[in-house]
C-alpha cells in the first residue's frame, strides 16, 4: 500500500491509485503579478485621464511661457527601453537552455540607462524653470513621468534579484516569468505615457 | 421636471464642459477608464483559456 505526500504523512491511498501531477495553468507568482499590474493600470489610467482633461482646458499645450519637453531625446530613450523588453523576451526563450544570463544583464543595463537619461532630462527641465509647482504642465510631467520612473526602478530591483538567483541556481521558472511580466508592463506603459505627456 | 433636469445635465462635465476639446477629453477618458478594466480582464481570461486548452492538447 502506498502513501501520499500529505501534511502529516499518514494519508493512505487505495492500492493501484496513481498520483497525478497537476500543473497550474497560471503560476501563483504570475497571477499575483497580473493582479498587481491591474491595479497599476487603473492608477496610471487615472493619471492619464486627469492630464488629458486638464490639457483640454488649454487652447495650446504646453501652456504659453512653459518650456518644451525634449521629444527627440526621449524618443531615443523610449527605443532603449523597448530594446530592454526585447532582450527580456530573448532571456525568456533561452531560459530552458541555461543561456538567459547575458540577455537579462543587457535588459538590466538598458533599463538603468533609461532611468539615468530620465534623471539627466529632469535636471535640464528644472534648470529651465519647470518644477512641480510652476504650472499644471510641470505638475503632471513630474507626477506621471516620476511615477513611471519609480516603477522602472522597482523593475530594475526585480531584474537584479532575478539575475542573482539565476547565478545562484535558485531561480524558478515561474518566478522568472512573473518578473518578466512586470518588466513587460513597465516597458509597454511608457510609449503610452510618452504619447500623452510629450507629444 | 424638465427644468429641474437641466441643472443636473449641466453638472455633468461630459454634457456641459467649457470647451469642445475639454468635452471630447471627458468623453474619451470616460470610455477609456470604462473599457480598460474590461479589456485587461478579458485579455487575461483569453490567455488563461488559450494556455489551458494548449496544455490539455499536450496531455
Amino acid at each position: 500500500m502506498g502513501t501520499a505526500d500529505s501534511f502529516d504523512g499518514t494519508f493512505q491511498v487505495t492500492p493501484g491509485a496513481r498520483r497525478r501531477e497537476r500543473k497550474p495553468v497560471v503560476p501563483n507568482e504570475v497571477f499575483a503579478t497580473l493582479v498587481f499590474i491591474f491595479t497599476e493600470l487603473m492608477f496610471f489610467g487615472g493619471l492619464v485621464s486627469a492630464h488629458t482633461i486638464t490639457r483640454g482646458l488649454w487652447p495650446m499645450w504646453p501652456p504659453p511661457g512653459q518650456p518644451r519637453l525634449p521629444i527627440e531625446a526621449t524618443a531615443f530613450n523610449t527605443a532603449v527601453l523597448v530594446a530592454s523588453a526585447v532582450l527580456m523576451v530573448v532571456a525568456g526563450r533561452r531560459e530552458a537552455l541555461g543561456q538567459a544570463r547575458a540577455p537579462l544583464t543587457g535588459a538590466m543595463l538598458l533599463g538603468a540607462f533609461f532611468v539615468a537619461a530620465q534623471g539627466y532630462e529632469w535636471v535640464g527641465m528644472l534648470s529651465q524653470g519647470l518644477t512641480l509647482t510652476s504650472s499644471n504642465h510641470g505638475a503632471f510631467f513630474y507626477l506621471i513621468v516620476g511615477t513611471h520612473a519609480v516603477h522602472v526602478l522597482a523593475g530594475l530591483a526585480v531584474l537584479i534579484m532575478l539575475r542573482a538567483r539565476l547565478v545562484a541556481g535558485t531561480l524558478t521558472s515561474s518566478g522568472f516569468q512573473a518578473g518578466r511580466v512586470f518588466w513587460y508592463f513597465v516597458v509597454a506603459l511608457w510609449p503610452v505615457l510618452y504619447w500623452r505627456v510629450y507629444l | 421636471m424638465v427644468l429641474a433636469l437641466v441643472g443636473a445635465a449641466w453638472a455633468c462635465p461630459v454634457c456641459g464642459a467649457p470647451g469642445a476639446s475639454n468635452e471630447a477629453a471627458y468623453v474619451s477618458m470616460t470610455a477609456m477608464l470604462s473599457l480598460l478594466p474590461l479589456a485587461f480582464i478579458g485579455g487575461v481570461a483569453y490567455w488563461v483559456y488559450r494556455t489551458a486548452t494548449s496544455s490539455d492538447g499536450e496531455r
